[in-house]
């Protein structure tokens, strides 16, 4: 196990932000912490990184006791805020020298190193730029790049691809990948399920300080109990087909928009069969479709708010 | 090179790259300069010699010592504050170490500065400065005691902002007050406790020293607000630490 905290609390005030967690990172896996707003998992993040302290519980990283005094555990952890963390006045280079000199690299290794991480990042063109003449992918490429001078054996990525464009977030998500085939252990955060479930092995869930499910995302989906959403677009809608759709064993909900039918039925209950054959007894079907379940839904399920609700961070 | 010179290293080019920093050495000398040509024109003017704030020079290199506590809080809040605040903690490098580095870079390059206009007003404008061992002393004290305020100003208050603001304020209060006994010679001429509370201040006391006027207590004085000083920095430092 390459870090593990077990029944950790932290308080601020009244407020319990982490709730007797327990989590364990496996070597060499890319583990996906989600959670909606207010969820904890940036306190989590913080504690694992030794920024704060835990009230309670006991947190190991590489076997050793991780807290804030704690700084030799620091050259194997890599964290990429969710801010830009870059000194303004540096360039690129200096950014990348300034940091790689703060984890102990000199001379040549510096040297060496900075070069293998402009290449990663692809900055190599820009080295000589400063932050503020950089696009917002690049500083967050550039974000990244300052997390892995000291080659880390786990990365804590917060949210890296906050409000950068397609192109960039591609690069940044075959970065991950390329860093997990070196056999580096990645913590991942993201506000977009959809790189949660493109990239990481594992996922865990949080809500109100708590984990209240992890697996793969195939076994998310199969252990989580939820509701399908079949599309009917009817050739002749009518308040009796509405009626007979809201009779089927399982459907919870039918709304009628225009000749479009959206209905929620209890998962794996079979329904679109049952509800094929009533459209086409009631004037024919022009197409049906049943959504595949995904990530989303899940979470949707697990704590009742979409991932993105609210926004921000707690 | 260790991570403490990797960091001063860095805070100390910084230093000598802000332009800001020009103002330690720019001011006092146009204030210098504009002294130098107000006596000359009214020495021209009435035909006898005006004695417009004479040897104001030397309150002047010590009071414009006090801006460098500005850059101090400035640097600290931003990387110890603000964004990069978890690129620096995260890092193997205690935060003391970084209170340590910003600090020491501060304080040679304000000496450094400081040096440069002492030979600027005496070659120019003919300042006489005595000994100029003691006026080194004065200066490594001073700068250290402006670095020691710019940590307080630092961890007592919310942001760049408002350290920058305090900051301001402090360095031209030190100013005003080094160099109010020249402008109100009379009124410091007593004894009483106007005079002894100002004479009691890091810029009197370093110009007491400079002009060898009761060296011994003087330079006890000194020693004594550094000691004093970097007592309360680390007794809160440590406080302000723990609670990161």
């Amino acid at each position: 196990m390459l870090a593990s905290m077990k029944k950790v609390v932290k308080r601020y005030g009244e407020q319990t932000v982490v709730n007797h967690l327990n989590l364990d990172v496996i070597q060499g896996e890319i583990l996906g912490l989600l959670g909606p707003n207010g969820a904890g998992k940036s306190t989590t993040i913080n504690i694992l990184c030794g920024l704060i302290n835990a009230d309670s519980g006991d947190v190991s990283l590489f076997g050793q006791k991780q807290n804030v005094k704690n700084l030799r555990v620091r050259h194997e952890l890599g964290l990429v805020t969710q801010d830009i963390t870059l000194f303004n006045e540096l360039t690129v280079v200096e950014n990348l020298r300034y940091v790689g000199g703060l984890y102990g690299l000199r001379s040549a290794d510096l040297n060496a190193r900075v070069d293998e991480v402009l290449d990663f990042i692809e900055l190599n063109d820009h080295c000589k730029k400063k932050p503020k003449q950089l696009s917002g992918g690049m500083k967050r490429r550039l974000n990244i790049g300052c997390a892995l001078l000291h080659k880390p054996k786990l990365i804590i990525m917060d949210e890296p691809t906050v409000g950068i464009d397609p192109q960039s977030r591609n690069h940044i998500l075959e970065s991950v990948k390329k860093l997990a085939a070196q056999g580096t252990t990645i913590i991942y955060t993201s506000h977009y399920m959809e790189e949660v479930q493109a990239v990481c092995d594992r996922i865990i869930i949080m809500d109100l300080g708590r984990i209240i499910a992890e697996g793969t995302v195939d076994e998310l989906i199969k252990n989580t109990g939820h509701e399908s959403t079949v599309h009917l677009i009817a050739i002749s809608p009518s308040p009796a087909l509405t009626q007979q759709l809201e009779s089927v064993a399982g459907v919870k909900q039918v709304c009628l928009a225009g000749n479009k039918y959206t209905i929620i039925s209890n998962a794996d209950s079979g329904n679109i069969n049952r509800i094929t054959a009533l459209a086409q007894q009631y004037g024919g079907i022009a197409g049906i479709t049943e959504q595949a379940r995904s990530l989303e839904d899940v979470f949707l399920t697990l704590t009742g708010k979409s991932l993105r609700e609210g926004g921000g961070h707690e | 090179m260790n991570n403490f010179l990797w960091i001063f290293r860095h805070y100390l080019k910084k230093n000598f790259l802000t332009p800001a920093n020009l103002l330690v050495i720019g001011l006092p000398i146009i204030f210098m300069l504009t002294f130098h040509l107000l006596n000359n024109y009214l020495l021209e003017l009435l035909g006898t010699e005006v004695v417009l704030l004479y040897g104001i020079g030397v309150p002047m290199v010590l009071g414009f010592q006090f801006f460098g506590a500005d850059l101090t809080a400035d640097w600290l809040h931003h990387d110890m504050k603000g964004p990069t605040r978890a690129r620096l903690l995260v890092s193997p490098v205690a935060p003391r170490v970084f209170y340590a580095g910003v600090m020491l870079a501060g304080w040679l390059f304000n000496v450094f500065y400081g040096s440069i206009v002492v030979a600027i007003t005496a070659a120019a404008f003919g300042e006489t400065f005595g000994n100029y061992g003691l006026v080194l002393l004065v200066l490594l004290c001073l700068s250290f005691i402006t670095q020691l305020v710019g940590v307080l100003i630092f961890y007592f208050t919310k942001d760049e902002k408002s350290g920058t603001r305090l900051s301001y304020v402090f360095g031209e209060i030190m100013i005003g007050i080094t160099i109010l006994p020249f402008v109100f010679p009379d009124l410091f001429d007593t004894n009483g406790p106007a005079a002894t509370l100002i004479n009691h201040f890091p810029t009197n006391v370093g110009l007491n020293i400079i002009y060898n006027n009761n060296l011994l207590y003087n330079l006890a004085v000194m020693l004594g607000i550094v000691a004093l000083l970097s007592l309360v920095a680390f007794i809160i430092g440590r406080q302000r630490n723990d609670n990161l």
